[in-house]
């Protein structure tokens, strides 16, 4: 296991500003400050707004309910860092006809420490369903997000993978798809220097991936204008004469923590704590905890022959959108590492191990759907959040001629077995015949691994109240001074990773409430 | 919540069975105690996930009694009948049956993980192909098939992980 780091290199999350973070493990009595606006969550949306609202000349409180890990604390093995960052140490789950693992960052940055910084912009046709479906046209506009866009990709470093970081298991995927018509290239990602360490879903090592604990965060605190409270767990927004006054939560140490709002609370907590932190705040709304989306994910794993190494390259670095409208998924690559690795490779005992053994010239190719089932975000007995959701039979064929498709693209670059990971399928093929009884798999959920990453809605955007519960102004209905900015507000999912969306989105929420401010105040 | 000491030794036990000594890695995970790893995981996690965890060592344990029809916990069988247990619960037809064992092989894989020696080597491509370990079906002479009602085919003929 590698141990923290003890060299010498400079990060952007070392020696911030004196004061600027109150760590919750550490505060031994009660909290109350004011602030301009306090944001609830520093993960892709929270930071944003709160960096926007701060280079706006607001004073901004952030509320984060996980810690910080600095990149000097990097470990490279998934138990420690996911013990430390992902909400319930990873073991968070869908429930529905399958469980299904959600994975979601708990911690300063939230998920953008542990994903693989995909940049894309929303596609256009679903920016006009939106428009035309909830009656957003004119506010959320291709145009209207192309500013905020750029100058993420700006701020960002967005770009293609190098072909020096790119690594065998990208590239031969591209080569592959090519060979079969299909669309396919390298990744655009934040990045400011990957050297291909593979180890993105732990974590960068050297912060070169652009997360928002090495970017907006940092820049927002050390612009004078911002403090985080980590590891503090909000419970509910105070909304008193129906505007949004403060934010009550309670630290890791048991501590309450009250930070005032003279303007506004942003809520960007995420599609799953979201709906639950406005459902605690008082606000009712029918659509609130309904509707949400989900791009299910699944994996297959190839054996080749010759050596893949999976530990060097981008972990995700190539990507195609061919079958984005036609049949609602997208492909991509991901290095697993063995930790992962090893829990999806067939077989206990030796033949585990002979597998394992051979890891270095494993390929994993996945999938994932865009899915149009909808689920509901509830909260449970005793606060858990519950998010109930089963997959469609129309999003099961997608799966599953996905499945195929990969399987059959990996025999084809040569590997010697293909692991479908589905029940109901030898969990072995060992020949591209084989792959027709991956055609004829079961279309039911639970014969698949899926695991859920991209999440939306739950608190969907749109102008009537009875079926949304934010307008197209990022303000809750008939709740003064409240914003929601995550992709709770999404009103469906995307079809393409969301980050960079979900970023572009909370940058135009957070600029428009500025300029509402400004125009109060000159008044 | 604390584990007692006999599920700390199914725990092992199953562990073993997952992560062998004398295979193909450096070593097994034995000596890496994961039976304590368990019983940390199982401590600092929430109470609905430490319940699922210790439902999945028992399971475990007691699966010999309706798999091999023996009065025996998985600590008191030979460890290649361990390995054929762990195999039949994870094609097992019961769908939670499959998934809980498939996430106690994720937890023994984050254990085994962690050791520097196992991590390297696994990811360590082989220059040459000749190179590769041949992949060996383990074999199931001695072991008392399962009844035909609990499983269908061999251990590969479905999938869970």
């Amino acid at each position: 296991m590698r141990t923290p780091q003890s060299d010498a290199r400079h990060f952007p999350d070392d020696d911030l500003p004196e004061g600027s973070v109150v760590d919750g493990e550490q505060i031994a009595s009660s909290v109350g400050e004011s602030f301009d606006v306090v944001v609830i969550g520093s993960g892709a949306a929270g930071a944003v707004a709160a960096h926007a609202l701060a280079s706006a000349g607001f004073h901004v409180g952030i509320v984060e309910e996980g810690p910080w890990l600095k990149t000097r604390d990097v470990r490279d093995d998934v138990h420690s860092t996911f013990e430390r960052v992902m909400r319930l140490h990873g073991m968070q789950v869908l429930q529905g006809r399958a469980f299904m693992p959600m994975l979601q960052g708990r911690c300063v940055g939230g998920s953008t420490l542990v994903n693989s910084a995909i940049a894309w912009r929303a596609p256009e046709d679903v920016i006009d369903d939106w428009g035309a479906r909830f009656g957003l046209s004119g506010t959320i506009t291709t145009r209207a997000l192309e500013p905020h866009y750029a100058a993420l990709e700006r701020d960002l470093s967005v770009r293609e993978v190098p072909p020096e970081a790119l690594g065998e298991n990208n590239r031969l995927f591209i080569e592959q798809a090519r060979k079969h018509g299909i669309e396919a290239g390298p990744m655009h990602r934040y990045d400011r220097g990957c050297t291909g360490s593979g180890m993105c879903i732990t974590a960068c090592p050297s912060a070169a991936k652009q997360g928002m604990s090495v970017t907006y965060v940092p820049w927002a605190l050390r612009s004078g204008r911002a403090r985080i409270f980590t590891s503090c767990r909000v419970e509910y927004v105070d909304i008193r004469g129906g505007r949004a006054a403060a934010v009550v939560g309670c630290s890791h140490t048991g501590q309450r923590v009250e930070l005032h709002a003279r303007h506004a609370v942003i809520v960007a907590a995420s599609t799953v704590q979201t709906p639950n932190i406005l459902r605690r705040s008082g606000v009712r709304a029918a659509a609130l905890g309904e509707h949400f989306q989900a791009h299910p994910g699944l994996a297959l794993g190839g054996l080749f022959d010759r050596p893949i190494n999976m530990a060097f390259g981008a972990t995700q670095g190539a990507e195609s959108i061919h079958f984005r409208k036609s049949d609602r998924f997208k492909l991509e690559t991901i290095s697993l590492p063995p930790d992962l690795a090893a829990a999806r490779i067939p077989g206990v005992g030796t033949e585990l191990a002979d597998r394992l053994s051979q890891l270095g010239h494993v390929a994993v190719w996945a999938a994932q759907v865009r899915a149009e089932a909808e689920g509901t975000v509830r909260e449970g007995w005793g606060g858990v959040d519950r998010v109930r959701y089963t997959m469609t039979e129309n999003d099961m064929r997608a799966a599953r001629k996905a499945c195929a498709l990969i399987a059959r693209m990996l025999f084809e670059a040569g590997a010697r077995e293909v692991w479908p990971g589905v029940y109901g399928v030898p969990s072995v093929l060992r020949a591209i015949d084989e792959v027709k009884l991956l055609e004829e798999a079961p279309l039911e959920p639970r014969s698949y691994s899926f695991i859920a990453t991209h999440l939306f809605g739950a608190a969907r955007m749109g102008r009537d109240p009875s079926r949304s519960v934010v307008d197209p102004d990022f303000r809750v209905h008939g709740a003064a001074g409240l914003y929601v900015v995550d992709s709770s507000v999404f009103p469906t999912n995307l079809g393409v990773n969301p980050q960079h969306t979900i970023m572009a989105m909370s940058r135009l929420a957070a600029h428009r409430l500025a300029e509402r401010i400004d125009r109060r105040h000159a008044a | 919540m604390k584990l007692f000491g006999f599920e700390l030794a199914w725990a092992t036990a199953a562990f073993d069975a997952i992560f062998p000594e004398r295979a193909a890695l450096p070593h097994g995970i034995a000596r890496m105690q994961p039976a304590r790893f368990l019983a940390d995981v199982v401590a600092s996690s929430p109470l609905e996930q430490s319940i699922g965890l210790r439902l999945t060592l028992w399971m475990i344990a007691l699966a010999p009694l309706w798999l091999l029809r023996r009065p025996k916990t998985i600590a008191d069988i030979r460890p290649d009948e361990r390995q054929r247990v762990l195999e039949l619960l994870i094609a097992s037809p019961v769908y939670a049956v499959r998934q809980l064992v498939v996430a106690f092989k994720a937890l023994g894989s984050m254990r085994y993980a962690q050791s520097p020696e196992a991590r390297a080597w696994m990811t360590t491509a082989r220059d040459r192909p000749e190179r590769l370990v041949a992949i060996r079906r383990r074999p199931s002479a001695g072991v008392a098939e399962a009844p035909a009602a609990l499983h269908h085919g061999d251990a590969h003929a479905h999938a869970a992980e």
